[in-house]
Order: structure tokens, then sequence, then C-alpha cells
């Protein structure tokens, strides 16, 4: 199954820190989760599809092959295995900026003062282009919170849609 | 539905341990990822803990001279009644 991942720079899983082997021609070498690893999860390999991506902003974004069984979880999939297929090359500091500004601009119409404060410190100006990726992510937190106080569990999922639709359109990966 | 406002960074603080011994299930492991991903400062926390983590693992242990035990038992005990006097 063809999936998406979240990794940092130099391939490097965001909690495992396992240096995923990258592809060249053909597709990087299978890396399986490790039962005896507490670095690395034991329920699998994690990746995301669509609609998962915005839970896991970060700087490099891969298209990966997962080996069955895939456990579709709310925030991510589990597999067995997986292996980095290409990376998504659209996926760069200009569109983390563009993401995060037009999340800033969601989080102001919501109209709740605090995470309007909040997203514009951070998220905005020169803050914002100071980690692009990382605050793209804190974009995502300040507007979900908003969107719980400002219309509950509706407006959170309305968020999170949008968020993904954003996504998938700018990336091409729909 | 999950969210990095599932849990918030003083609870995250709580958990950091369990989370670098594995002793978290599926769900609170997911809960405080997803956090981590968005809260760069809990991010930078949880770093530091790996690090000390991993310092503190390669230490030696080191058999303490039964006469500085000795003295710091008599100190800590000493300590503990002047503490008991005064409650």
């Amino acid at each position: 199954m063809r999936a998406f991942k979240f990794l940092r720079p130099g391939g490097v899983g965001l909690f495992s820190q396992t240096r995923w082997p990258q592809p060249n021609g053909v597709p990087g070498a299978w890396v399986r989760a490790s039962a005896g690893d507490p670095a690395l999860c034991r329920a699998g390999v994690h990746a995301c599809a669509v609609e998962h991506l915005p839970f896991w902003l970060a700087e490099e974004l891969w298209e990966i092959e997962l080996e069955a069984p895939v456990a579709p979880r709310r925030s991510k999939l589990v597999a067995p295995a997986g292996r980095l297929v290409a990376r998504v090359e659209a996926w760069d500091e200009e569109a983390a900026l563009a993401f995060m500004a037009e999340t800033v601009d969601r989080i102001r119409g919501l109209d709740r003062r605090g995470y309007v404060a909040e997203a514009e410190i951070f998220c905005t100006g020169d803050a914002a282009r100071e980690d692009p990726f990382g605050n793209a992510a804190l974009s995502t937190m300040i507007a979900v919170e908003a969107a719980e106080h400002a219309g509950g569990h509706d407006a959170v999922r309305a968020e999170r849609a949008t968020e993904v639709a954003w996504l998938a359109d700018r990336l091409a990966i729909a | 539905m999950d969210s990095p406002a599932d849990i918030r960074c003083h609870e995250l603080v709580e958990l950091v341990t369990d989370y670098l011994e594995g002793a978290l299930d599926d769900a609170a492991r997911t809960r405080f990822e997803l956090h981590v991903v968005a809260c760069r400062g809990c991010a930078n926390y949880l770093e530091q803990m790996r690090a000390t983590a991993e310092l503190v693992g390669e230490t030696p242990d080191v058999e303490a001279d039964p006469e500085q035990l000795d003295e710091l038992l008599e100190a800590f005990r000493g300590w503990h009644r002047r503490t008991l006097e005064e409650s």
C-alpha cells in the first residue's frame, strides 16, 4: 500500500531517530518494526494516509510503500514494515509557509483573541520563517484549539478537513 | 479526534519517563507524539531528557566508602530528627 511519511532532515524518523534508507532509482531498503527496541514503536512502522498529514508535519515528506497488513488508526497507519519510494518535493519551506499563512488566517477568522495572539507571535513574519516546518505544525495545534473553543468537535473536524484539502491540492497527492 | 491539544505541556512532563522507557500504551504514546510534533518546547524537553537518560546510563556505579556512607547516614538522621522536633 502506498502512503506518506514525514521525516526529519536526512530521512530521520521523528521519534525513532531511525535513518531511513533512501531510494536511489529503486525504493529504499525495507525497515521493519522492532519488538525489542523501545525507541521504535513495538506496534509497527507508522505512516500517513492523506487525511493524517496535518497531524505530523515535519521537514521532509516521503511516499512510502507499506507491507500488509496495514492497520488504519485515527491519526496514522501502522504496518509491519515500510520502504521509502520517493520524496514529495512539493513539500518545502515555501509550501510550509503558505500552509501556515492560511492556517493563521483561519485562526483570525475564529476571533478567539488569545489564540490569534499566539498564532501571530509564532506563525507570522520572521518567527515563522525561523522554523517553517515546526511552526506550521504549531499553527495546526493553535487552529484546532481555537476551533474547539469556537465550535466544538464539528469545528475541529472542519479545520482538519480544510488542512487536509489544502495539503492534498498543493502537493498534488489527492 | 486525536489532537496535539489532547495533552498539555505539564501533563507531558509527567509522562516523559514512561515514554522513554516504552511504558505507554499505543494510544497514550500517540497522544504524546502528536503533542511533541506541534510543541517545540516539549520537543526540546524530550530531547534533553533523552540525552540525560543516555548519559546517566553510561555512568558506572561507584561503591561508596563505608565511612563516608556512615557519615552521610548520620547527617541525614540528624536532619530528620531536627525536622521532626521542629514540626
